[in-house]
Order: C-alpha cells, then structure tokens, then sequence
C-alpha cells in the first residue's frame, strides 16, 4: 500500500507511512498512508485489537506516532508544538463506546464543558446547549448525573459534547457498543445528520450492519496494525472508493 | 499546621523582643557585694564605695539594698529563723551604668570599688542573665524556622495533594485535553480544588491558632510584663497573615506541580 501521491484541497486528513509504538514493544500501527477527504463519512473496521483505537487516537490527536508524517487540516501534526495542539483538538469531536463523560458534572455541563474551555461566556452557553440537548432528546434530563442515566443517554450526552463546538472532524470509537440495536440505529442517524451538514465522520465499528445503514459511507479496514485491503474491495459502497486517497 | 506556624511565629515575635529587652534592661546594671563579716567594716565599706560612686561619671543610680529587704530574700531560702540569727548578710548596692551596651562602665566600676574596697565583688547582671537571653533569642529564631518549615510543609502537602488528584483524575484530565483544554485551564481547575481544601483547613487553623497567641500572648503578659513587648499590631498581622501565606504556597507549588505532570502527557 502507498499513500495517495495527490495533495488534494478537499483532504482532512493525511498520513504518511505512520508508525506507532508504545514503549519499546512492537509497532502497534505500522506503514499506515491514507487521506480522508473533507465531508466524507468513513468506517474503520478491524477485529479486536487489530490498531483501530490506536488509529484514532493518532487521528484525534491523543498520541503521536512514532514515525511518519501526519497531517490535520493541512498541518503537520508530529513537529506540532504541544502548547497549538489544543486548538487543533478543539476542531475535533469524539465519541467513545465507554463515553467518558465527566461524573460530577450535570449532562448540560459535559455538553457545555467545550462551550467553556474555548472561553464562550455562561450567559452565551444556554442557547447552544439547550438546542445540542433537543437534538439529542435530552432535554428533560438536562440535570441529570451521567451516573443517573441509561447507557443510550449517556452515548447521546457524549454526541452532544462531541458535536456542540461545530467540529470539522467527528471520530467515534465503536459508538454503539454499549447500547441497543434501536439506539445503534438512531445514533448513526445522529452522525449522518451532521454529516449532511458538512463534518468529516469517523466511525470505528466492527458491527458490519451498521455500516451498511450509511450509503456513501468508505470503509477502510485494520489488521494487525496495517490498512488491510488496500485495493478498496471492501470499501462500501464500491461507487464511492475514490473518494478515499489509497492507491494500490 | 497553620495553628502550629502561627504559635511559631508568635514565639519567635514574642521571644525575640524580648530577649532584647532583657538584654537592655542587664546590659547597664550591677550589684556590688560587699562581705564582710564585721557589720561596722561592712557599714564603712558601703559608705566608702557609695562615697566614690556618687560623682563618678559612668554612673548613673546607685541604691544600698535596705537591710530588710536582704532579710527578707535571705529568709525565702533559709526560712524565717534567720532574722534570729547573729549570721552576717552581705551588703549589697545596686549601680545604673551611663552606657548601657559597653563593657567599658563595668571595667570601671570593677577598678572604682577594688580601689576603695577590694574584697568588695562585682556582679554584671550580664554576667549571669546574658545566658538567658541568649536563649530566648535561640529559641526564638528556632521558633521562626520551624514556622517556616512547617510552611513549607504544607505546601508539600498540597504538592502531594495535588499529585494524587491528578492521578485520580487522569481520565477526567484525558477528556479535558481531548475537548481541547490547555495546561493551564486544567491547572486552574485544580489550584481551584487546592485553594478550597487548604482554605477550609488553615482558615479553621488559623482561628484555633490565633485564639492560642491572643491568650498566650496574655498569659505572658501576666507573667512576665517587663519581658513581653507583645501586642503589636505589626507582629499579629503577620501571624495573622500566615493562613494565607499557607494557602498562597499551596496554590503556588500545586500549580507547578500540576503544569509540570500536565507537561509529560501527549
């Protein structure tokens, strides 16, 4: 696999031969080059343990890799001097299966808890956050401790948070793993809607019917540490796979 | 610990003072023993020093401890019956020097009595009571060091505080970061938590530790008025600032504590 040789104006996301290793064990990610362009919904799918949480945590920028050359919103992450970092996260939005909300806070605090680290005022707050809870049916618990709320509430306080600040680029970690099929269903419709409205998704799942559920989605495929199928055979649906920058 | 480096700083402010004080007082004074067994050679010895003392120049009080007054010191150590006695008590004149924080009027003295009276003894009250406030400066300055290290101390604590915070926090920090918080809106976060607990707990120290120096500061007063310079306002607005600088340092060596550890994560 090589990475796309085209720099496009349209791409997000670019890696270049990106190695990872944790400590000095073996390279948990090895040799990974793709681009994602700008709008586009994507799955990542992989068994367990394939490098899939790895690859996003390099994508939302939780890490950095070990080698090669990353690049998010045309800027190179690796040289990135750690004091920017924060204002490239905050253009990110994520999602995770276990979805790490903060348990003192009220859901309107872990929704307006972006709204707040990037200095909007408190008399500024209430609009966005109230509108973030009604998209997520979440209004009426507006107070409620994540502790106090089912794990479909608590994944729909997490998309709230993940999406308020308008991020360009939203990456979920098997989102729909701790909920019901139903509400699988409806949190992907959650993503498709804001992807409609222009963010980048990155879905990781290995929950091959909901990747089916999206039309137009890309799919790109991890095993042991490496883009598997570069050729696009899995990518779905095979109209779209050039929209992803993998050549073979 | 803040009650604990108030009552320091109280001594050290109480102590020092006053050991300065002492000194002042026994720089300048002495008391001339005269011991002869013969009351008439002992009345003319007295007689003869006084003579001499009078105009010299480096001298300025001389008072003959009255016969009754040596009786009665004598009589504290060797009980009423002594006043029945035909056991002889020394003479004792007590002499005000001009300059208080010079050896010199001492030397003098010394050679103005042998001159008139030389089995006559010279006692500086230096001599005996210096040892003294020498101590109290001691212990005055180790009050004040221990004031501080325990200053120290409590921000160490709030640096292990803080350390152990972040350690139990560490996913509440990972979410942070990942909405894009800095370092430093996170180091706030818990200088803010610091600054509450150690408010809460040198504020209630602080009270316990300032009713402890008001009523020591009294009780000394009681006890040794001439000593205690206590009571002014200088020195117990710095006692009671020691609760804030507690939680000034605790907030400040937190804060660093938590930058740094911030520092070390992606």
């Amino acid at each position: 696999m090589t990475a796309t040789a085209r720099t496009n104006s349209n791409e997000i996301v670019r890696f270049d031969n990106v190695g990872l290793r944790y400590g000095v064990g073996a390279e948990t990610l090895s040799d990974i080059s793709f681009s994602l362009a700008r709008g586009a919904f994507y799955f990542i799918a992989g068994p367990s343990g394939a490098g899939k949480t790895s690859l996003l945590k390099l994508l939302y920028l939780a890490h950095r890799p070990s080698r090669g050359q990353i690049s998010l919103f045309g800027q190179d992450m690796v040289t990135l001097d750690r004091r920017r970092l924060p204002g490239f996260r905050r253009r990110i939005g994520v999602v995770f299966q276990d979805f790490r909300l903060i348990e003192h806070l009220s859901a309107y605090d872990n929704v307006a808890l972006p709204l707040r680290i990037a200095g909007v005022a408190e008399r500024d707050l209430a609009g966005p956050v109230d509108e973030m809870l009604d998209w997520v049916n979440l209004a009426s618990r507006q107070h409620a401790r994540p502790s106090t709320l089912s794990g479909g509430e608590q994944q729909r306080v997490a998309i709230a948070r993940a999406v308020i600040a308008r991020p360009q680029l939203l990456i979920a970690d098997e989102p729909t793993g701790n909920v019901d099929p139903d509400m699988a269903v409806r949190l992907l419709q959650l993503f498709e809607g804001l992807n409609r409205a222009g963010t980048t998704v990155v879905v990781a799942t290995h929950d091959i019917h909901l990747m089916n559920r999206v039309s137009g989605a890309q799919m790109m495929r991890v095993a042991k540490g490496r883009l598997a199928d570069p050729t696009g055979a899995l990518r779905y649906p095979p109209a779209s796979r050039q929209r992803v920058g993998f050549e073979s | 610990m803040t009650m604990l480096a108030m009552l320091g700083l109280a001594a050290a402010i109480g102590l020092t003072p006053a050991a300065g004080n002492l000194s002042g007082q026994i720089a300048g004074r002495a008391t001339i023993q005269i011991i002869d067994a013969d009351p008439l050679v002992r009345r003319d010895n007295v007689r003869a020093i006084r003579d001499v003392l009078r105009d010299a120049s480096f001298v300025s009080a001389v008072r003959t401890v009255p016969e009754r007054e040596l009786q009665a010191m004598a009589s504290q150590w060797l009980g009423d019956g002594i006043l029945e006695t035909d056991m002889p008590l020394p003479a004792l004149i007590d002499v005000d020097l001009v300059e208080t924080n010079s050896t010199s009027g001492i030397t003098r003295l010394r050679e103005a009595v042998a001159d008139v009276t030389p089995t006559a003894r010279v006692i500086a009250h230096a001599d005996w009571l210096g040892p003294v406030a020498t101590l109290m400066r001691s212990v005055g300055w180790i009050a004040l060091a221990a004031a501080v290290a325990l200053i120290g101390m409590a921000a160490m604590v709030a640096v292990l505080a803080a350390r152990s915070a972040l350690n139990s926090q560490r996913a509440t920090i990972d979410v942070l970061h990942l909405v894009g918080a800095t370092d430093a809106q996170i180091a706030r976060m818990f200088q803010r938590q610091i600054a509450g607990d150690t408010l809460v707990g040198a504020g209630a120290g602080g009270l316990i530790g300032l009713a402890l120096v008001i009523f020591l500061g009294w009780q000394l007063q009681l006890v040794t008025s001439a000593l205690a310079t206590g009571g002014d306002w200088l020195g117990y607005t710095f006692i009671m600032l020691i609760p804030l600088f507690i939680v000034a340092a605790a907030i400040f060596f937190a804060r660093l504590a938590v930058l740094r550890a911030l520092r070390s994560m992606p």
